[in-house]
């Protein structure tokens, strides 16, 4: 495998990814490098394949052809330093569990899958299969995430009982207990009131500016032109890359949603949700 | 003190051995498979599958025929094994009735299933005459009522060692079972949780929701076929969905969850057996069958406690009320 420099030190590379639908094609020779600690929006009409985007990187989606690279190397292989949020309507929010629990699904590491502490305490584990950090840390961790989104109170509610503000920053929450150096967002803003939306923005934004890069799937045009840095306008194949007002210029977004089937959308209010 | 005096003392009550002898393993192998069936469909009932383990219930029926006519005995090792592979027999024809016919999952789940129970009763129905051992009596409701004990007259005979050597081996078997599905779900509790909760997430961080599932599809037939040889099929289906189902709306807590299907799938094995064999003679003048009288009581429990949690809940939706 060669690849090229930038390939190699991108959180993540895309190289000619072409993904199908029972033979439609969804996405067609997308090739794209995430620039490294930047925030960036993919944007494009109703089926433009965002979310396939992201799902054939982390090979939840078998590409029809095409890889994806993170720092150079397979997801497999990297996946510790990734954390992926998927969409917010994608799980069952009656599930009993509570917010805490959630958000310690990402602080687990390894062993915490399949032992569970109380079974199998870590003192008992000869040193080399030891749990990285102890259970009680990553309970503190997981507490301490979810207290920086506002949530400490709803710690040990019912996930079903939270808005769905909240079960959003929840997700948030469990990305962060990750501690990965690359965040997958797949619509963490979908149903989120404004005034939360600027909050989890300022909290990515401090993310970033930490070296975290951030890649979301965003349906608001006008917040991803003022609050991303980068953008990937995508309508089935690349319609432009770059930064975020340059990238979803007038011109652009018109070709991205003319050659869809939506509506085309610009800048007026009503047409602004694309999703 | 003589010898025989001792023996006097040690000797197990005339009425308690008679209930040990005729009631004891019947009611140990519905409780024992009520429980461990409500603790595998508390998960299916989870990922919303519950009509999932209904139709592996019903879609290992002619395989157990055909191992049963193949071998001419129900040892469990072939009437695993054709349970097995009828149950995967119909999960591949799911997934190729939803790739090639375009139908909706639940469609084509219950095409499949019907038509291989049908094909399961057919064959009992061909062959019935030839068989005692497996009518179609049998194979809804069990056969309790074969699993007497021939239990030793002292209670010393019953803790010494081989005292179970005359026990019939299903209970002992669903015991078995309920022990080791008790001990796979605690040790991958974690895993299970997550795994049911986000399937997505699940696979970015590296676990694998479809070995999981498949894990405990195996131990879910594994239960449905022990249980069915021992409490029939029609009780394995209601003890599969009808506790979990009621203790979802009575908690929304998954340890808590879990545990009270647990314990009301066991609660209706035993109440149920009693109340069939030691409640109906004195009511109705004769024992009832015992499954019926197990599934009807889940199902009860189940009507219940969804009255009782829309009472409580104002009629909106589960926790929505509750905030």
């Amino acid at each position: 495998m060669i690849l090229r420099r930038s390939e190699a030190r991108a959180p993540l590379a895309l190289r000619s990814i072409s993904v199908a639908y029972r033979g439609v094609p969804a996405l067609w020779d997308v090739s794209w490098e995430a620039r490294e600690g930047s925030m960036t929006a993919i944007v494009g009409p109703n089926g433009a394949g965002k979310s396939s985007l992201l799902n054939a990187a982390i090979g939840a989606l078998r590409p029809l052809a095409g890889e994806a690279f993170f720092w150079g190397q397979s997801f497999a292989s990297a996946r510790s330093r990734v954390a992926y949020v998927p969409q917010r309507e994608s799980v069952d929010w009656d599930f009993p569990v509570t917010a805490l629990q959630v958000v310690e699904m990402g602080a687990a590491r390894r062993l915490d899958w399949l032992l569970p502490d109380w079974l199998l305490p870590d003192w008992l584990l000869p040193t080399w299969v030891r749990r990285q950090e102890g259970s009680r840390e990553h309970r503190a961790e997981a507490r301490s995430c979810l207290e920086d989104l506002g949530l400490g109170a709803f710690a040990d509610r019912p996930i079903g009982q939270l808005s769905g503000g909240q079960q959003q920053r929840v997700f948030l929450a469990r990305a962060m207990a990750q501690q990965a150096d690359l965040l997958l967002l797949d619509e963490p803003f979908a149903g989120v009131d404004s005034e939360t939306e600027d909050a989890l923005f300022h909290r990515l934004r401090s993310l970033c500016d930490e070296g975290t890069t951030i890649i979301a799937v965003h349906h608001d045009l006008e917040s991803a032109r003022t609050r991303f840095d980068d953008a990937l306008l995508l309508s089935g194949s690349v319609i432009a890359t770059g930064s975020a007002r340059e990238a979803l210029s007038e011109d652009n977004v018109r070709r991205a949603f003319a050659s869809g089937s939506a509506t085309l959308a610009s800048s007026d209010p009503g047409a602004r949700q694309l999703a | 003190m003589s010898d025989t005096d001792e023996r006097a003392a040690d000797a197990i009550p005339a009425g308690l051995h008679e209930f040990m002898t005729l009631d004891l393993m019947p009611m140990v192998a519905v409780t024992a498979s009520a429980a461990t069936l409500a603790l595998l469909g508390s998960f299916l009932v989870l990922r919303r599958q519950a009509m999932l383990g209904d139709a592996m219930a019903h879609s290992v029926l002619p395989g157990l025929v055909i191992a049963f006519l193949l071998t001419g005995s129900r040892a469990a090792g072939p009437m695993f094994a054709g349970a097995t592979a009828a149950a995967a027999l119909s999960g591949l024809a799911i997934g190729a009735i939803i790739r090639h016919g375009r139908v909706e999952r639940s469609a084509a789940i219950g095409l499949v299933y019907t038509t291989m129970f049908a094909l399961g009763v057919l064959l009992l129905e061909l062959n019935g005459g030839a068989n005692v051992d497996l009518d179609v009596d049998c194979v809804l409701s069990g056969q309790l009522e074969l699993m007497f004990w021939n239990v030793p007259s002292t209670w010393a005979g019953v803790f010494e060692e081989g005292g179970l050597d005359g026990a019939p081996a299903q209970p002992l078997r669903l015991v078995g079972l309920l022990v080791i599905s008790c001990v796979a779900v605690a040790v991958g509790w974690p895993l299970l949780r997550a795994v049911a909760f986000d399937p997505a997430f699940a696979r970015s961080r590296g676990l694998h929701p479809t070995m999981v599932a498949a894990a405990l599809m195996v131990l879910t037939t594994l239960a449905i076929v022990l249980s069915f040889d021992a409490v029939g099929s029609i009780l394995a289906i209601a003890l599969l969905t009808c506790p979990p189902a009621t203790a979802r709306l009575l908690t929304d807590r998954m340890g808590p969850y879990v545990m009270l299907s647990v314990g009301l799938g066991a609660a209706a094995g035993v109440l149920g057996y009693l109340l069939a064999t030691q409640a109906a003679p004195l009511l109705l003048g004769a024992s009832v069958d015992a499954s019926g009288s197990v599934a009807t009581l889940s199902g009860l429990g189940l009507a219940l406690s969804a009255a009782l949690s829309h009472r409580r809940r104002g009629g909106s939706g589960p926790a929505a009320a509750r905030l």
